[in-house]
């Protein structure tokens, strides 16, 4: 039996196909601008590196997830990536009831009970602050690479800088006039993931946090935020291995909950 | 005695000079990186260029706007509706509501008679802001104050609904990737924009006339896009940009008047 989960992100395309109940293959690329293109191009690639003859027939069953998850036309049903995103992070840690899932292009604060099913969440897909988007705006603004941004940050020179404005636009400015008066740079990025920090927080207050505690998404690998997070909260993160392919792994572990409860289109 | 009014903006410092309540001369000077004060100077030195006064020493300074706390050498600072109230009674006295949209800013700003009796401030996001304009002119490459007579051309109507101006990029990247037309998309672009501007003005309540200043005052599209969504005219004036300067060295020359 082989199930895939495609997650068609704002900035990234991932694939997982599960071969029984173990992953089989995970594969990550970038969302182009053609949606559609992107989705045949992440699964035949990731399709191909377990074996060069396989193709979408193959898979028994295919379940789309993500913002973009309508345009996939392969796929044989659609779950919302909320419920994916607690059922993937259920397959790494059974006992996590709460998740921080922190997309390129909105932060969502899930509940979830024992069997991964959702009980609340709330989201912010409104506004660039407190998303990856962020981030991405002050690397490229500084010059940086978003993988060093983290660490950097974590070695604060004379103590954070104050990045006032809450919009990424106006944020942007403070950075450069930061920059111009010499801050330092690793003091500007602890500005940085403070200020996200700052944002994330009050979601998982109105939420109401449960241990165990895992954090998903692209800025799950930001360890500038995760610590920040984890010290605000004073409760430990779980972070999933690949913590991108979560959206994806959910949506495969859907595929075969559908698979053999007999849910099938033909 | 020499007044000085200063609109300290985050994109643009706006200097008017007056003397016995004539405009004797104006400057507008993009805010650079070197510090709102050092640009208010240089601003000022160059509007005192214009009218040949840089002889003279006794002025009295008033700035405002969102860097008016940092402008070291004006005497005083007052709060931004207070000077726009003062300046649209001078120049547009029909006014009773006045919307300021600067670059990362906006104002709306209920008045009557020179006095401003209510104030909605927006400053926290770049959504309905100049900033927000800006990123959609680099995106698509066009300068932009051509933007606006762009728009105008539309035929078909787009939504673009991202409130987040950081949003509205990948947007607007789709929808050129979809074939649309930037007439198109930019005259979505404004009318979303104008929808982001009701709401503070439905706070502050609606009262005719109704002014457009500030920086964005001047762009055609954006006016066209808010005169649609009202149903009536906007008032506004050719030197819409250094309203807020002028308002401050209204109170500038009041204070002179009392005495101080």
């Amino acid at each position: 039996m082989m199930t895939a989960g495609i997650d068609i992100g704002s900035l990234s395309a991932n694939v997982v196909v599960l071969r029984d109940d173990k992953i089989a293959v995970s594969h990550t690329i970038l969302t182009g601008p053609d949606t559609c293109e992107t989705s045949w191009q992440v699964m035949k690639e990731a399709l191909v590196m377990m074996d060069r003859n396989f193709s979408v027939n193959n898979i028994d069953y295919i379940v789309a997830t993500g913002y973009g998850r309508i345009v996939v036309p392969f796929s044989n049903k659609t779950v919302t990536e909320i419920s994916c995103h607690a059922k993937g992070i259920h397959f790494f840690f059974p006992k996590v009831r709460t998740i921080l899932d922190m997309g390129g292009q909105d932060c969502k604060a899930i509940s979830c009970d024992e069997k991964s099913k959702v009980t609340n969440f709330i989201m912010n897909d409104k506004c660039a602050a407190g998303t990856g988007r962020y981030l991405e705006r002050a690397a490229s603004t500084l010059g940086i690479s978003l993988a060093d941004l983290g660490p950097l940050s974590l070695q604060v020179v004379k103590g954070p800088a104050d990045i006032s404005h809450y919009c990424a636009v106006f944020a942007q400015r403070d950075i450069l006039l930061l920059r111009r008066e010499g801050a330092h740079l690793n003091d500007i990025l602890a500005g940085v993931c403070e200020g996200i920090v700052k944002r994330i927080f009050p979601l998982l207050q109105q939420l109401g946090i449960r241990a165990d505690f895992a954090i998903s998404g692209g800025v799950a690998k930001n360890i500038g935020i995760v610590s920040r997070l984890e010290k605000k909260l004073g409760i430990k993160a779980y972070i999933a291995f690949d913590s991108q392919i979560v959206g994806a792994l959910g949506a495969a572990l859907f595929a075969r909950d559908f698979l053999l409860s007999g849910d099938q289109y033909f | 005695m020499l007044v000085v009014g200063i609109d300290s903006g985050l994109y643009a410092t706006k200097v008017v000079l007056m003397n016995n309540g004539k405009i004797l001369s104006k400057a507008v000077l993009t805010s650079g990186l070197e510090g709102a004060s050092t640009t208010a100077e240089k601003a000022l030195k160059i509007a005192l260029g214009q009218g040949a006064l840089s002889g003279e020493s006794d002025k009295h300074i008033v700035a405002t706007g969102q860097g008016k706390s940092k402008i070291n050498f004006a005497d005083e600072s007052a709060p931004d509706s207070i000077c726009l109230a003062l300046a649209v009674n001078k120049v547009l006295p029909s006014v009773h509501t006045v919307l300021d949209i600067g670059a990362a800013h906006t104002l709306a700003v209920k008045c009557s008679k020179g006095i401003a009796t209510s104030a909605v401030n927006s400053d926290k996001c770049a959504a309905g802001t100049g900033a927000y304009l800006e990123l959609v002119s680099s995106i698509l490459g066009i300068p932009f104050e051509n933007l606006g007579g762009i728009s105008l051309t539309s035929t078909e109507k787009i939504e673009v609904n991202s409130l987040c101006a950081v949003f509205a990029e990948s947007e607007i990247i789709s929808l050129v990737h979809s074939k649309k037309k930037i007439e198109d998309i930019l005259r979505g672009v404004y009318r979303g924009l104008a929808l982001r501007l009701y709401p503070q003005l439905l706070q502050i309540g609606l009262e005719k006339d109704i002014a457009l200043v500030g920086g964005m005052a001047q762009d055609i599209g954006l006016r066209t896009a808010i005169e649609e969504l009202l149903g009536h005219k906007i008032v506004f004036s050719e030197d819409s940009i250094t309203i807020g300067a002028l308002g401050a060295a209204i109170v500038a020359e009041g204070k002179v008047k009392a005495g101080k």
